[in-house]
């Protein structure tokens, strides 16, 4: 009879999918992320042309100046875009996939762990060695409070942790490509004179703002490692640019601050909305520094501070001159 | 451009996971999707899909497999509704309304919240390139449940599409295979999350099997034609997004949406086209 025929079939089938279910949370519960840190070398190739991807801005144009004509440099995250959050496209993974070496940031600047750039490093079976974080020689410094402790991944808005991370550019292409082991030392030589030199200017001058003055606000706390080398007092808006950004409390507090430690002037960077910054202002009756700051990414091709170098010089040349605005 | 595409298939495995992923994923919806299509429970679907991102905040927030959190959201969603029609007279599509915003609303909250890189626009639109092994093996194991499901029930889901009625009064516990077609539709949207994203499960589930009602006679014909057009479709949505470097889901839902359009004209009876020139 039909009836007795489908409660055969259903018990058929329930046992079925309960022995499915069961497997299914058996096996495979957990996220599956990769580790970005592998401790071994990347993998030799005597190519003439190393194919390199790097994740945003700041690091191709630190690549392209190292690498030179002996590479090929190709970026992911496009000035304007953000390099915390990006979403891959179809050429994006295909260059990942046939790269030789992938240089990222790190301090969670691509997301860390979960982030997009360890998703699309996982689905093209990338191999862990060859993606190289820049910042691992770097201290790394915190925001947030005790229980919410972030990492803070703009160290490279301080010109000793651009050090760092160009000589990792250079021991990394020297150990990946030995056949042009000079040409790349030789690049690096050049560009640390320049940084050299951009360094003492930052101890400098920094060092030679009054007591006083020495304030800092910006909207993100992306300037951390500066005012934190630099002993300045910084007042932020929002503490890292992925969550609220502007919400009323935090423009409270921020105007609070600003009412106990009177900064000279504020700054707004190029690449935030400008609007809570302008209401602080309007609160607070600081006025905001004519030129904006670059933090997140270098100037587009042609405009000042495109490059990481001249995006330094232009940042200090902003932050001197804003803060010794006398009232 | 072809020849290109199929050396790029051969050439990366990432492409080959992102293909076989959602060819399935398009079988699925195009089965299911018929019968959301003939029973009018269309919005019903959009509903569940968007009722999924509580589901899968709070899978990120535990650190599960997003699957498991989003299947668990979208049957509450499914079952909020039925409560709310119910015992009330609020009308389905009101019903529907009412749960889902607050469910994607309650969503954005958790999301935002998590303060983790939960990429909310992956989770939107979808990414099926950068579909993990895990996902896809978790998608191959729902299209296995979907189909054995409704090729074992297949004439009491038959009946009680076409006559619900005749159904019923034939012993068929009807409302217990209305709760199983919602379990399966369920499954079938958080499967498709991975390639096109909540917004856009809709037309996966839905165009392809109204592009088959406008082809077939037949509840099995229009199965059939629906299943081929989804995974058709996500074919030549992969490969347009390959050869244009444009972002696969939306690219998938547009070629869906063309498929239709061209049946809408042309189909050999329905079509348009030879209406008027009738």
């Amino acid at each position: 009879m039909e009836t007795c025929k489908m409660s055969d079939m259903k018990n058929l089938v329930g046992s079925v999918l309960v022995l499915t279910i069961s497997l299914i949370l058996a096996g495979c519960s957990s996220q599956d992320d990769v580790t970005l840190e592998s401790g071994k070398p990347p993998t030799e190739t005597d190519a003439d042309v190393v194919k390199i991807v790097t994740s945003f801005s700041m690091i191709e144009d630190m690549a392209a100046d190292i690498g030179g004509e002996h590479a090929e440099v190709i970026n992911l995250a496009p000035i304007g875009t953000d390099p915390h959050e990006y979403e891959p496209k179809p050429d994006d993974m295909k260059n990942i996939a046939r790269s030789d070496l992938v240089f990222y940031n790190g301090l969670n600047l691509e997301g860390g762990d979960k982030g997009w750039l360890s998703k699309v490093l996982n689905t093209t079976d990338y191999p862990v060695r060859n993606a190289v974080e820049l910042t691992r020689d770097v201290e790394p410094l915190y925001i947030g409070d005790k229980d919410n402790k972030e990492v803070n991944p703009h160290a490279f808005i301080d010109p000793h942790v651009g050090e760092k991370m160009i000589r990792t550019i250079t021991d990394t292409l020297v150990e990946k490509n030995p056949k042009n082991k000079e040409y790349f030392r030789k690049n690096e030589e050049e560009y640390l004179k320049e940084l050299h030199q951009i360094e003492k200017d930052y101890d400098e001058q920094m060092s030679s703002i009054p007591g006083e003055d020495r304030v800092f606000v910006t909207s993100e706390q992306a300037f951390q490692y500066l005012t934190t080398r630099y002993h300045l007092k910084e007042g932020y808006i929002w503490a890292i640019d992925t969550e609220e950004n502007g919400s009323p409390e935090q423009i409270k507090n921020l105007v609070q601050f600003i009412g106990e430690n009177e900064p000279p002037v504020l700054f707004v960077e190029s690449n935030v909305d400008t609007r809570p910054m302008e209401t602080v202002s309007r609160e607070s009756n600081v006025p905001i520094y004519e030129k904006p700051l670059y933090s997140d990414e270098i100037g587009k091709k042609g405009e000042e501070g495109d490059t990481y170098l001249s995006y330094l010089k232009y940042n200090l040349e902003v932050i001197t001159d804003g803060l010794s605005t006398n009232e | 451009m072809i020849s290109q595409f199929i050396s790029d298939v051969m050439e990366f495995s990432f492409l080959q996971r992102a293909l076989v992923t959602s060819i399935v994923i398009g079988v699925i919806c195009g089965v299911i999707g018929c019968f959301i299509v003939l029973r009018g429970l269309s919005l019903m679907g959009d509903a569940i899909s968007h009722a999924v991102l509580p589901g899968v905040a709070i899978s990120y927030m535990l650190g599960i497999n997003f699957f498991y959190g989003a299947a668990l959201f979208g049957l509450l969603a499914a079952l909020g509704i039925g409560f709310i029609n119910q015992n009330s007279n609020i009308k389905n599509d009101s019903a529907i309304g009412i749960v889902f915003s607050a469910f994607l609303a309650l969503g954005v909250l958790l999301v935002a919240k998590a303060q983790s890189t939960i990429d909310l626009t992956e989770v939107l639109f979808g990414n099926v390139l950068t579909v993990k092994g895990e996902d896809r093996t978790l998608t191959l194991i729902v299209a296995a449940i979907v189909l054995i499901i409704v090729i074992v029930f297949y004439k009491e889901f038959l009946l009680s599409t076409f006559d619900s009625t005749m159904a019923a009064a034939s012993g068929l516990p009807v409302k217990f295979i209305h709760y199983t077609i919602m379990v399966l539709l369920t499954l079938a949207t958080v499967a498709s999350l991975q390639t096109v994203g909540v917004i856009l499960v809709v037309s996966l589930l839905i165009t392809p099997a109204a592009t088959a009602y406008l082809l077939a006679d037949r509840l099995s014909t229009m199965i059939v034609i629906s299943s081929f057009i989804g995974a058709l479709s996500a074919v030549i949505g992969l490969f347009l997004s390959f050869s244009y470097n444009l972002p696969s889901g939306v690219v998938i839902v547009l070629v869906i949406t063309g498929i239709f359009i061209i049946t809408f004209f042309l189909a050999p009876k329905e079509g348009l086209l030879w209406k008027l020139v009738r």
